[in-house]
Formats: C-alpha cells, sequence, structure tokens
C-alpha cells in the first residue's frame, strides 16, 4: 500500500463512502499522479475489481477522472509562544481520516511548532462517521441459528490485536515484523489451520520481547497518570500477553452465549476525546504517532466481545 | 594504485546502478518470504525494474507555492553526492581518481547529501516532507563526528588520506583487526547517512514518507535511486577502509573487493528489517556518550600504535 | 613543483569535474525517457494532509529544538579540520602531536559532558 497519494496508482474505497469521507477521498484522488484509477468495492467483490483496475493502469488509462481546481494563495503559519514563551510559529496539521497506519475514523487536529506538538484537539466518532463495525463478525450468525464458538471468538480479537500491532510496528519502522503480523493477520481471517498460526504467532511474540532495540525506544512514550496503562513498551507487551493467552481457545469449538463473552480487563479504558489530547501535548510527531497507534481508541472495556450496538 | 581516465567516468554510474539493481532484487526476493506471497521469487526480483518503468511513466506533480528550485536541486543532488563519493572508490587496484585527499572528498561529498535532502524536504511547502528534511538535520549532528572519527582514525593508521594508501597499508594485517571500534562505527553511521534502516526516520513511515511524501514520477525514481547509490558507495568503502581491500586468497582483486561490498550490503540490508527505525530523540545521547568517546578512545589507540 | 607536477596533482580533480559531468548527463538522459514516456504533462497539487484542505504555508520558522546541539556540534567539527592533516603528520611529529591532540579532544569531551548534564543531549 503506497504511503502518500504521489506514491499511490489506486484509489481503492471498500464499504459505503459516508458523507463525511467524499471531500477527503476527492482530494486524495486529485493528488494521485496518472495514470491512476478509481475503485468502488463492496464486499466480495475485491479481486473483480482490483483485476479491472490493474488492466486500465497497465494501458495508462484513466478510469475516472475527479477534476476541480487546486487552490492558490495559502496563508503564512501564525505565531503562537512555545513552552518557553518564544513566539514561534505554528503549523496546523490535521492527522486523519486518510493516513496510512492510522486508526479508521480518527481525527486529530494538530498545532506544531516545529515538530512538537503543542495542541491536539479530537473529533468524535460521530462527526467523522465511522462505518458499520467490521470487529462484530463472530456474532454475524447470531440470528441464523448457527453455533458461535469461543475459538471464532478468539481467532477474531487475535485479527483485531495483529490489526493494531501491524499497524504499531508500520509506524515505528519496524517493516520485518509489521509485515509478519499482517500476514498472520490476513491467514488468519482466511481460516488458516490453528497449528500454522500459533506456531507463527508464538515466534513472532517472542521476537518482539526479546527485543531490547523495542524496548528502549518505546518506554516512558505515552503515560498519563489517570487516563491509560503504562506507555507504549508496557501496552505493546500486554496485547502480546493477550495473544498468548487467546491462542489457547483457537481449537475450541465450546459455545459462546449469545451475549458474548464477559468483558473482563481485556483492553485499556481509552475515550479518545478525553485521553488523546492529553497523551499527545508535548511530544514529538513519531512519539505521538507511536502513541496513537499503541491504543485501541475506539474500544471500552464495556464493548469488548460485546454483539450489541455501540452506545457512543 | 591505477587511476583511470576518459570511459572510467561513464562506465561508474552505470556499474554502481547496475549494483544497486542486483541489491534491490535481492532484497525483494527476501521480502517475499517474509511476505508470505503466493508468487515465486523470480517475479519478486523483477518488482525493481517495474517499479523503475512505473515512476519513468508517472506523472510528475508539484505542490502549491513549492519552492521548486530547492526541491529539484536537492532531489538530483543525492544521486550526485553519491556519485562523486564513489570517485575514490577503488575496484581492486583501479580507482576513478585517488587524489592524495581521498578520504576528505568522501566525506566531503557524503555531506553534500545531508544538505540535499535537507532541501528536498523543504521544497514542497507541506509539513510531512518539512519535518522529514529536519529530521535528517538532527541526524547529521548525531552520526557525522562517530563517522568522521572512524575515517580518520582509518587515516591515522595509514599515515596518508590516500585512499590507495589506505589499501596499501593493509598488507600484513586489515585495520578492522585493530580497529574493531570504528569499523562498527562505521558501519552505524553509513547507515545513517544514507537514511537507511534503522535510520530512515527522515522518510518514515509516520510521516507517510516524510521527505519523499510529495514526491512522484521520475523525481522519486531519482532520489530513491540516490538513496540505494549511497548505500552502495557507502558499503563499498567500507572495504578499502578497514577490509583490506581486494586482498584475499585464490580470487581476482576486483572481484574481492565485489564479494566484500556484497557483504557489507547484506548487512545493511539485513539491519534494516531488523530493527525498528531509531529516533534521535533518543539516539543523541547514545551517539554523543558512547560512540563519540569509543571513536576518540580509538584514534588515540591507533595513534599510539603508529608512535611505537 | 613543474606543471606536469600541477597536472598531476590536479588529475584527481579533473576527473571528479568529468565524473559529475557524466551524472548530469545521465540524469538529463533519465529526465529526456521519462518525458517522451510521460502520460500526462506536470501539474500542480495540494500538498497531502490526511485528506484535509490545506490553509496554509508548510515554509515556517521551524522550532530547531535542538539548537544547543548544533553548537556543541560545530565546536567539534571545527575541531576535525585540525584532525585531517594532523593524521599525515603525527608519526612524524611524535608524541607531542598525540598528545596535544588528545588533550585537546579531552577538553571537547568535558563539554560535551558539561551539555548533557544541562540537558541539550534530550529535547523532548
Amino acid at each position: 500500500m503506497a504511503l502518500n497519494p504521489a506514491d499511490a496508482d489506486l484509489v481503492v474505497v471498500a464499504g459505503p463512502l459516508t458523507p463525511r469521507f467524499t471531500e477527503p477521498v476527492e482530494r486524495i484522488w486529485r493528488q494521485v499522479p496518472r495514470p491512476r484509477a478509481f475503485v468502488r468495492v463492496r464486499e466480495h467483490e475485491v479481486g473483480d475489481r482490483l483485476d479491472t483496475a490493474s488492466v486500465v493502469l497497465s494501458r495508462g488509462g484513466e478510469h475516472e477522472d475527479g477534476g476541480g481546481e487546486v487552490r492558490n494563495g495559502l496563508v503564512m503559519a501564525d505565531r503562537g509562544t512555545d513552552r518557553d514563551g518564544l513566539a514561534l510559529d505554528r503549523l496546523h496539521v490535521p492527522l486523519g481520516p486518510l493516513l496510512p497506519n492510522w486508526p479508521a475514523g480518527l481525527v486529530v487536529h494538530t498545532t506544531l511548532q516545529g515538530d512538537v506538538i503543542q495542541h491536539a484537539q479530537v473529533d468524535t466518532p460521530d462527526e467523522v462517521g465511522v462505518g458499520e463495525d467490521f470487529w462484530r463478525w463472530p456474532w454475524w450468525p447470531a440470528g441464523t441459528g448457527e453455533k458461535i464458538t469461543s475459538g471464532g471468538v478468539a481467532r477474531i480479537r487475535l485479527v483485531e490485536l495483529l490489526d493494531a500491532l501491524g499497524r504499531l510496528f508500520a509506524v515505528a519502522g519496524w517493516l520485518d515484523v509489521a509485515m509478519r503480523a499482517g500476514v498472520l493477520r490476513d491467514f488468519l481471517l482466511e481460516g488458516a489451520e490453528s497449528a500454522w498460526v500459533r506456531r507463527r504467532l508464538l515466534r513472532l511474540i517472542t521476537r518482539v520481547r526479546r527485543s531490547r532495540t523495542w524496548r528502549w525506544l518505546t518506554a516512558e512514550l505515552g503515560e498519563h497518570r489517570h487516563s491509560v496503562v503504562g506507555d507504549v513498551s508496557t501496552r505493546c507487551s500486554a496485547w502480546l500477553n493477550e495473544m498468548e493467552r487467546l491462542l489457547v481457545d483457537l481449537d475450541s469449538i465450546e459455545s459462546v452465549p449469545l451475549d458474548g463473552p464477559g468483558s473482563g480487563d481485556r483492553s485499556v479504558p481509552v475515550s479518545p476525546q478525553r485521553v488523546l489530547p492529553e497523551l499527545l501535548e508535548g511530544t514529538e510527531f513519531a512519539s505521538a504517532r507511536l502513541i496513537v497507534a499503541s491504543l485501541e481508541p475506539w474500544r471500552s472495556p464495556d464493548e469488548v466481545g460485546s454483539p450489541g450496538g455501540v452506545d457512543d | 594504485m591505477t587511476e583511470g581516465t576518459g570511459w572510467a567516468v561513464l562506465v561508474l554510474p552505470l556499474a554502481l546502478t547496475a549494483f544497486a539493481l542486483l541489491a534491490l532484487a535481492a532484497d525483494a526476493a527476501v521480502g517475499v518470504r517474509v511476505a508470505h506471497a503466493r508468487r515465486s521469487v523470480a517475479a519478486a526480483a523483477a518488482d525493481p525494474w517495474r517499479e523503475v518503468a512505473r515512476l519513468l511513466v508517472g506523472q510528475r506533480r508539484t505542490t502549491v507555492a513549492a519552492d521548486g528550485v530547492l526541491w529539484r536541486s536537492g532531489v538530483v543532488t543525492v544521486p550526485l553526492a553519491a556519485l562523486l563519493a564513489a570517485l575514490v572508490l577503488p575496484l581492486g587496484g583501479f580507482a576513478a581518481a585517488d587524489p592524495g585527499v581521498g578520504i576528505v572528498w568522501f566525506n566531503a561529498m557524503e555531506i553534500l547529501g545531508w544538505a540535499a535532502l535537507w532541501t528536498a524536504g523543504w521544497g514542497p511547502n507541506s509539513p510531512l516532507s518539512l519535518i522529514g528534511g529536519y529530521r535528517f538535520v538532527a541526524q547529521g549532528m548525531c552520526y557525522e563526528l562517530p563517522h568522521m572519527f572512524a575515517l580518520i582514525t582509518a587515516a591515522t593508521g595509514a599515515g596518508t588520506l590516500r585512499v590507495g594508501g589506505i589499501v596499501d597499508a593493509q598488507a600484513e594485517l586489515w585495520f578492522v583487526v585493530w580497529m574493531p571500534v570504528a569499523f562498527v562505527v562505521y558501519l552505524i553511521s553509513a547507515a545513517a547517512m544514507a537514511f537507511w534502516g534503522p535510520f530512515d526516520a527522515p522518510l518514515g513511515r509516520d510521516l507517510s514518507g516524510g521527505v519523499v511524501a510529495e514526491l512522484s514520477g521520475v523525481d522519486r525514481l531519482v532520489l530513491l535511486t540516490g538513496r540505494w547509490l549511497l548505500v552502495v558507495v557507502a558499503a563499498g568503502m567500507a572495504v578499502p577502509l578497514f577490509l583490506g581491500g581486494g586482498r584475499g586468497p585464490l580470487l581476482p582483486a576486483w572481484l574481492w573487493t565485489l564479494v566484500k561490498t556484497a557483504l557489507v550490503l547484506t548487512f545493511l540490508l539485513w539491519s534494516r528489517r531488523r530493527f525498528p527505525t531509531v529516533r534521535m530523540e533518543r539516539f543523541t545521547e547514545v551517539s554523543w556518550l558512547v560512540l563519540l568517546p569509543l571513536t576518540i578512545l580509538q584514534a588515540l589507540l591507533v595513534a599510539l600504535v603508529v608512535l611505537v | 613543483m613543474g606543471f606536469e607536477g600541477i597536472m598531476l596533482a590536479m588529475h584527481g580533480f579533473v576527473t571528479a569535474l568529468l565524473l559529475l559531468g557524466s551524472g548530469l548527463g545521465l540524469l538529463g538522459v533519465v529526465y529526456l525517457v521519462a518525458w517522451s514516456v510521460r502520460r500526462a504533462p506536470a501539474e500542480s497539487v495540494e500538498a497531502f494532509l490526511s485528506g484535509n484542505r490545506s490553509v496554509e504555508h508548510a515554509f515556517s520558522r521551524f522550532h530547531v529544538r535542538w539548537y544547543a546541539l548544533t553548537m556543541l556540534y560545530l565546536a567539534f567539527e571545527m575541531e576535525m579540520l585540525f584532525m585531517y592533516p594532523w593524521a599525515l603528520v603525527v608519526a612524524d611529529e611524535g608524541a607531542s602531536a598525540v598528545i596535544e591532540m588528545f588533550v585537546f579532544l579531552a577538553i571537547l569531551l568535558a563539554g560535551v559532558v558539561y551539555a548533557w548534564r544541562e540537558g541539550v543531549l534530550r529535547w523532548v
């Protein structure tokens, strides 16, 4: 996947394009260099659509053109005092909604002096318009009378954690490990056999745990006395521990009651609106990205594993 | 050492690019194994060529109110700096040139890359690029001094700044044997100089590409090729500095040079996959309080040996 | 040094200029090839901001928090200029050259330790 529009050839919109995303997607599309193709996919047709797009690209064609004008006349950055009371230029840089390795639907409006975040403000999920919750799928068969197993629940939670870990490692520039996490996530989703998954996942967990470089780079990042547990390093370890526990359940065919497993202490209670500004202010850009990637922003403890609607 | 004329200046850039493309293909092949992708290694090895074609065809873009002159000059200076640094790179007993200040020349050209990447980051008037460019300036503060001490240690050991002379001085004992610290620091700083992983923060994923976030088409091709050339040249320079140049049994000197360069390059490719990106905010202390004193001690040791 | 001697000493730098020329020539060829196979002319676009509208210039007085570090760096960098010629003559000059250079370096290192204690090496 391209990291920026300049390196992209394809813009793929998977799922519904909600009003909140229309403008950003159009803007990104205008930034993609030609030859380019725009693809919209609904469920189960990903392969076909991408094949068409690659044919269009190889002919050097344009699948759909955005058009639009480029605005000129930008204003200069304004000034504000920094932590030492010096008047310095401030840049307003929004992070999200369309940013690689960034939680879906999250938007943080940052004010930067140099590469330090002076101020951060988070859009609420409603303003952003997050799509339907993909992570509820172990309960999809609930209405159909099919059995839901705790192995299936473990599998989806593993997929979710591997997705989050992959994002964290990618932001940290740990290419190899990020890629391995992504591969495991995809194979789990495709229903890979659990012995294979277990072997590879345990190897990945051991590798991350053993890395002193990783601990050195992530310790003492994103600590906050009241709102979150630990720092980036310990939150990552907590994910690894949870994955290790989930691996035990992976083969279980025990049915799960329809109201889902107990919520327990499986994740950090995070309300992004409240926590993120406190955590991000005063950090430098790379640390801020790591901190965001170390949290599961749309997850609160009562939401974990619950098949019902979201209350926020 | 024989110095080349005429044709050497034409062959050198092509040879370097060819070597870089081979390394890229090998790296792509390793990537297939990691990604567990359902495609053959041979298909992956062709990826670099596909990417070259894609970028050549791709549309060039500029950004609103960009500083075009600084931006484009930064982009083309990256490969040029690598190429000019390669001037003194010996292949066996042969180099395009072997001036009396070869080490200083090599060092100066690398530093050209420092400026180039900053201007390439500043040019597009984009916050992510700008931060990337400034990251490289901060990175330079950390790798450059240990790097220079590593170079000077080798020069002190040989009593000359001529690269050919440094190779000759290793007739009995390779410098890596009695300058291990300088060698290790050279490898670290070589990666940092080429903004190569784990020192790739200026092009970081957290910045969506940083300095290259706004580069498309041929401009992107030129800067990224320049980065590979820098890595190859930095790996190549480790051979005359510390690994005895073309010395070795059986094989001819030029082949030994290539083999040793490939080994150093393999290490650099491996470390990029192996480690997460090192942020200067953390690395500065290590660099100034550990690497710098260690390289100074190494230089002292070498100076004392030279005296005796 | 006669004319030939000068030419011999200059040889490396003449080659350097030729190499620069050949590099520029090759870059020219690459850009020419790209121009001839291009599918669309160059275009001006907004800077990438996660899909948001850009409203201000990124060009700004960037807050360089490692400013103090640059001073420390410059002090050392000046010293390096002495060290290149020093490396050539240290064997001939003998022990005094070594003592002078490393006492100087020790003083600079004391400066580094002081700067570290003042927090110059940590800026976040």
